[in-house]
């Protein structure tokens, strides 16, 4: 059963349903991350002592600067569907796709560095924050990215047909990927810098 | 549907945004290296990193563009978010401390 799909924005919401729905669902993850950071300030500020600068600086500035650019390439991918540029689609969803691999990729070397340091969870309560927040952040990093390579793959074939839909997929997929890259831009300092 | 005209301004605003987001960034990484004290440098950093948060919430997420419900939605959210920070903070402040 084809389920009935609206392209255009309802008089009522002045959205289409998809985006609709997204923005619900991305206000459910701010309730998310909006818990852990409020549990971040308790602990941290129930803390006898806090650790400083143990994090590496320098690579979590190179993944800010790597996620901010991704987000540019993603409205980027989105804006070169509105105007029926579909090559320059497929090369800056492919560059978004790359720099959220290779943020995870530092990532996996910054865990590496710490776990074989022995910083592990179990260590103190700043790890054990560092560690849920930061890969509860990269679990939304694979979601955003499993999108992608789905709208890159199998899912490009829309675009033949549906070119209105296609594109309200990407922009919801945009919409997801900006919102990852705001959790981070405020997780940086409060982890790395504070 | 937009022709390719209209896409030049939007990218000289794109390229402003990520220019912006570059330089509060580092602005970001900067005032922490400063010896501000613990409670002003925190305020400063977080400060310029939720600067840096509203700009992708306004010009890439488009907040104001999507109309009155998007903003109704960010707003609703916005006084959970200040609930569940000033709850703790409020908790923490009446707090009796015993070290």
């Amino acid at each position: 059963m084809q389920i009935p799909y609206t392209t255009e924005a309802r008089p009522d919401t002045g959205l289409y349903n998809a985006k609709l729905g997204i923005w619900l669902f991305l206000a459910s993850e701010v309730m998310l991350f909006a818990g852990l950071f409020s549990s971040y300030i308790l602990l941290r500020t129930g803390a006898v002592e806090w650790p400083h600068h143990v994090l590496p600086v320098g690579m979590a500035t190179a993944n800010t600067a790597l996620l901010i650019t991704s987000s540019m390439t993603m409205v980027m991918a989105w804006e070169a569907l509105k105007t029926n540029n579909w090559s320059r689609h497929r090369a800056c969803l492919g560059l978004t796709v790359a720099l959220g691999v290779i943020f995870l990729l530092i990532k996996f070397v910054e865990y590496q560095e710490h776990i074989a340091a022995g910083e592990l969870p179990s260590r103190n309560t700043f790890f054990a924050l560092y560690y849920t927040l930061t890969a509860v952040h990269a679990l939304h990093i694979v979601g955003g990215l499993v999108v992608m390579l789905y709208l890159l793959g199998p899912g490009a074939k829309l675009w033949a047909e549906q070119p209105v839909q296609f594109t309200n997929r990407v922009e919801s997929t945009g919409l997801y990927w900006h919102f990852v890259d705001f959790v981070w831009i405020l997780l940086f300092p409060l982890l790395y810098l504070l | 549907m937009r022709t390719s005209a209209d896409t030049a301004p939007d990218t000289r605003r794109h390229v402003a945004t990520f220019a912006s987001q570059l330089v509060l960034m580092l602005a970001t990484v900067g005032v922490s290296r400063l010896d501000l004290g613990l409670r002003l440098g925190a305020t400063v950093v977080m400060l310029l990193a939720a600067v840096n948060a509203t700009v992708v919430a306004v010009a890439l997420m488009g907040v104001r563009r999507d109309g009155p419900l998007v903003r109704l939605l960010v707003v609703l959210t916005l006084v959970v978010i200040i609930g569940l920070l000033v709850w703790p903070a409020w908790d923490i402040a009446t707090r009796v401390r015993v070290f």
